[in-house]
């Protein structure tokens, strides 16, 4: 049975990314398509709950792995896995176009009322282990208090200041930065994370 | 400076978005002198990047990808790097025969085959040189439209830039798009690539795969997503023969 990645430890995907890094850091485009082809459904679910909008996640999405393309060379694995990188770019894009809209307008529409709604995943193991880890983020969050989840749900989906979100859930400031430290201790432990997925 | 107790607290804020403003340059400043910190705010950056993954997943539509990587292989091609054919290259396994059936595109591959005997083929296959531009010109569709094509034979590769070209009229189905082909001398077309608009407003398309054989270039308007035939206007032209 192959192992997980071993780039960051953390992937959950099977086989090495030694190829797919080699191409990023020599500017092949084969690297980039290697890449989008492994977390462009990741990339555009977690863009898309962030913007409720489909062009506007694909949008990001392309930005995103744009940004990946161009930056490739700079990317050390040492400080995390290649995909925290790439959520972290599609997040941090996301959140930018959010709070760009004016007014900040959100519609809390559900995600099950997403236009496209269905994943595949070639290899049969693969899709395993995004089941497990699914299940196991699941958990985890489950894990957290309501008040916790609400907290950092705000924060990372909703794209809340910890100012907006003390108002929002009418606490002191000192509450939401403390709900928000609780909630990610919490999750990196139940996570069992290592401090090599840093980026130290 | 901020006890690492608040940098921690700042730390979490950080790696789910919500860190507030004045909050940034303080925690900017711990994590610069302090590697513990550092680490602390790695992993919860990490734990952070990992909540989508609870999330049921959804598919882009498959249009993204094409759309991002013809903008990589673009910049890769301007950049001047050695670049491979696309895992996938669809126009390299869509080849026809027959002629085209458009109005527009029917009056182009005639042109093309007065080319070719006037002109004679565009030969790549005896000593390519290092590349080859070709004026492209607007068709009374497009009488504003100008560009040209470098074709690199030692990489297989032509780019196209196109400026003066309007946003593609909208067809009976909707949507519409640029498609390139690439003309043989029997008047047999090719579906090469598609042109995409940059934000300077020129239009772009790298098509990958010899050259050699075909006598012409052009664009048409087609719905969106391509046509595997001409059907539309073609917008532009550029005679291979000129190279």
């Amino acid at each position: 049975m192959p192992g997980k990645s071993d780039h960051g430890g953390q992937d959950g995907v099977i086989g090495s990314d030694d190829r797919m890094l080699d191409l990023l850091a020599r500017a092949e485009p084969e690297g980039i398509e290697m890449l989008y082809d492994r977390y462009s459904a990741l990339a555009y679910t977690l863009a898309f709950r962030v913007l409720n909008d489909a062009g506007a996640a694909e949008d990001v999405v392309q930005e995103a792995f744009l940004s990946v393309w161009r930056r490739a060379s700079t990317y050390r694995s040492d400080r995390g896995s290649l995909r925290t990188w790439v959520c972290s770019i599609v997040h941090h894009r996301a959140l930018d176009r959010l709070r760009g809209r004016a007014g900040r307008a959100r519609q809390d529409l559900a995600l099950e009322h997403a236009p496209i709604a269905v994943t595949s995943v070639s290899d049969t193991w693969d899709q395993v282990v995004e089941v497990l880890e699914r299940e196991q983020l699941k958990t985890a969050l489950s894990e957290l208090s309501m008040e916790q989840r609400e907290t950092i749900e705000l924060a990372y989906y909703g794209g809340y200041s910890q100012t907006e979100i003390s108002d929002l859930m009418q606490v002191p400031l000192g509450t939401v930065k403390g709900r928000t430290r609780l909630a990610l201790r919490k999750l990196r432990g139940l996570l069992e994370l290592p401090v090599a997925e840093g980026m130290a | 400076m901020i006890s690492c107790e608040d940098a921690e607290m700042l730390a979490a804020a950080l790696s789910v978005g919500s860190i507030d403003l004045a909050d940034q340059e303080p925690l900017q400043e711990h994590l610069s002198d302090c590697a513990d910190c550092r680490r602390v705010a790695g992993t919860y950056l990490a734990a952070a990047a990992r909540m989508p993954l609870a999330l049921e997943p959804l598919q882009p539509s498959p249009e993204l990808r094409g759309r991002l990587m013809r903008a990589v292989y673009a910049e890769a091609a301007q950049a001047g790097r050695a670049v491979a054919a696309p895992r996938q290259a669809p126009w390299w396994q869509r080849l026809w025969a027959g002629l085209p059936a458009g109005r527009g595109f029917t009056a182009l591959a005639a042109v093309a085959v007065v080319a070719l005997v006037a002109v004679g083929s565009w030969s790549l296959v005896n000593q390519p040189p290092a590349s080859s531009t070709v004026a492209i010109a607007g068709t009374t569709a497009a009488p504003h439209a100008h560009g040209q094509l470098v074709y690199t034979p030692a990489e297989a590769q032509g780019v196209l830039t196109v400026t003066g070209l309007p946003a593609p009229a909208a067809v009976a189905s909707g949507a519409s798009v640029y498609e390139v082909w690439l003309l043989r001398p029997t008047g047999s077309a090719v579906a090469a690539a598609f042109l995409d608009r940059q934000p300077d407003g020129t239009w772009t398309a790298v098509m990958h795969g010899s050259m050699s054989g075909f006598s012409m270039v052009a664009a048409t308007v087609e719905p969106a997503g391509g046509s595997t035939v001409p059907s539309g206007a073609a917008v532009i032209q550029g005679s291979l023969n000129s190279a």
